[in-house]
């Protein structure tokens, strides 16, 4: 199973993608529009298994994100 | 038929690397789509070439790519920080040498209650920038070199002050980026504007503002980011929030490829042009026609002189008929000019870059001798 945790804009996504890199994690960017509060959203699929560790290592930095996580 | 030289690279540089220009092309043929707003295999692709250009200037600069925004040019970035940052009350110090871009902004934001003051630049730069400092001084912005005489300001002393009396402090790399280097952490740079085309050796229609950290600044253009579609209000993330509209991918490209060539060859250019502002200086300084305007002590490439008696564009016109392009008349920089007392005649600007040579300085100055200038 897959989670895709939302990010603010495709610059975010990538950084996103860079960080979880570095740390192992391997990510997918693709664009999203799970959210309609949102509309466009840009989604950064990590294996479920590292939803929280993802989320953490955004947070460290600096990825802003919706605060939305979906199952995919 | 006159050989072309090419001494106005203050202006736009000229020629481009063959890496900047073969990456250029390669984008052109291969993929133009949208970077950030489809989520097909090209858009996608191209946002992830654009992404690796966002974080080579971060880099080079030493910010955040998240903090990185792509403008068109210099002057789109100084606005986009000044009406974005700026509001009522708020005071703003700037050199004596600014461009116009940075006059003409802070003078239209005085209907809105913004004030500026200029310091007197030279050998008391630092001190006479840190006097006008208030308790609603909420900026120092500078640029890094004149355009006009080719001078350095003394950017990291006058960080230091704006650091110490809680001041933001940005500066205009239009003329030194690539020539003189900058960390924005190291030396305590919250802002820099800067242009792709001119002494970074890519091409026209790139420019970029870069923050050292998240500070709240408005959109300069409404529009479209690529995100939050279905949401009325502008998304203020940075980067996309204050990038509205599509941005000119093919010049971010020229731009990744520019900055590659300056990295891998930052010490050959720098050693090249301060080579050639020398020789240029010392001819020209031998001419007993010509005033020379610009100092001794090499800054960036740029150097300006007069043969007196004659106005600026007629002694540029008079060159480019045998085939050398310098600028004359003011520059789009009054404060340069009033300081150096040539609102009258301008001043001729011979402009450098790593292709020239000194051959091509020979042969300005072969027209420039006494037996020629009654042609001007």
């Amino acid at each position: 199973m897959q989670k895709c945790i939302l990010v603010k804009s495709v610059t975010h996504a990538q950084k996103a993608r860079d960080l979880l890199s570095a740390k192992g994690i391997s990510s997918y960017i693709s664009k999203q529009n799970f959210s309609k509060a949102h509309g466009c959203s840009w989604c950064v699929k990590v294996n479920s298994l590292y939803t929280d560790k993802s989320i953490e290592i955004l947070n460290e930095g600096g990825v802003r994100m919706t605060g939305d996580i979906f199952d995919v | 038929m006159y050989r072309r030289v090419y001494f106005d690279n203050a202006a736009s540089s000229f020629p481009k690397p063959q890496s900047v220009v073969y990456a250029v092309q390669n984008i052109l043929k291969t993929n133009t789509s949208n970077p950030g707003r489809s989520g097909h295999y090209m858009s996608s692709g191209i946002a992830k070439e654009v992404y690796s250009v966002r974080k080579k200037i971060a880099d080079f600069f030493g910010t955040d790519e998240t903090l990185t925004i792509f403008t068109q040019n210099a002057t789109h970035a100084i606005n986009l920080l000044f009406f974005g940052l700026l509001e009522r009350g708020d005071e703003v110090i700037i050199s004596d040498l600014e461009h116009n871009a940075v006059l003409r902004p802070l003078h239209a934001l005085k209907k809105r209650g913004v004030t500026f003051k200029i310091f007197e630049t030279g050998n008391k730069s630092v001190e006479n920038c840190e006097h006008l400092i208030t308790e609603n001084t909420k900026l120092i912005f500078i640029t890094g070199a004149s355009n006009v005489t080719g001078e350095t300001l003394p950017v990291r002393q006058i960080a230091e002050v704006a650091k110490k009396h809680n001041v933001l402090f940005g500066i205009d790399t239009a003329q030194s980026a690539g020539v003189v280097s900058y960390d924005m952490q190291k030396d305590n740079i919250d802002f820099i504007c800067g242009t792709g085309h001119k002494s970074l050796l890519g091409i026209q229609g790139v420019g970029f503002l870069l923050m050292k950290q998240p500070i709240e600044i408005q959109p300069l253009i409404y529009g479209g980011t690529g995100s939050e579609s279905l949401n009325a209000n502008q998304p203020i993330t940075f980067p996309e929030g204050l990038e509205s509209g599509t941005i000119s991918t093919p010049a971010i490209i020229g731009l990744g490829a520019a900055i590659d060539f300056i990295s891998q060859n930052s010490k050959y250019i720098y050693e090249k042009e301060k080579k050639l502002y020398s020789y240029a200086y010392e001819k020209l300084l031998k001419n007993e026609f010509i005033t020379v305007y610009s100092s001794e002590k090499f800054g960036v490439p740029t150097i300006s002189f007069n043969v007196k008696g004659k106005p600026s564009e007629s002694v540029c016109e008079y060159l480019s008929k045998k085939g050398v392009c310098l600028r004359g008349g003011f520059h789009c920089t009054l404060l340069a000019h009033q300081k150096l007392k040539t609102t009258d005649y301008g001043i001729c600007r011979a402009s450098f870059s790593p292709f020239n040579n000194t051959d091509e300085i020979d042969y300005m100055c072969s027209l420039l001798n006494s037996e020629r200038l009654s042609e001007i």
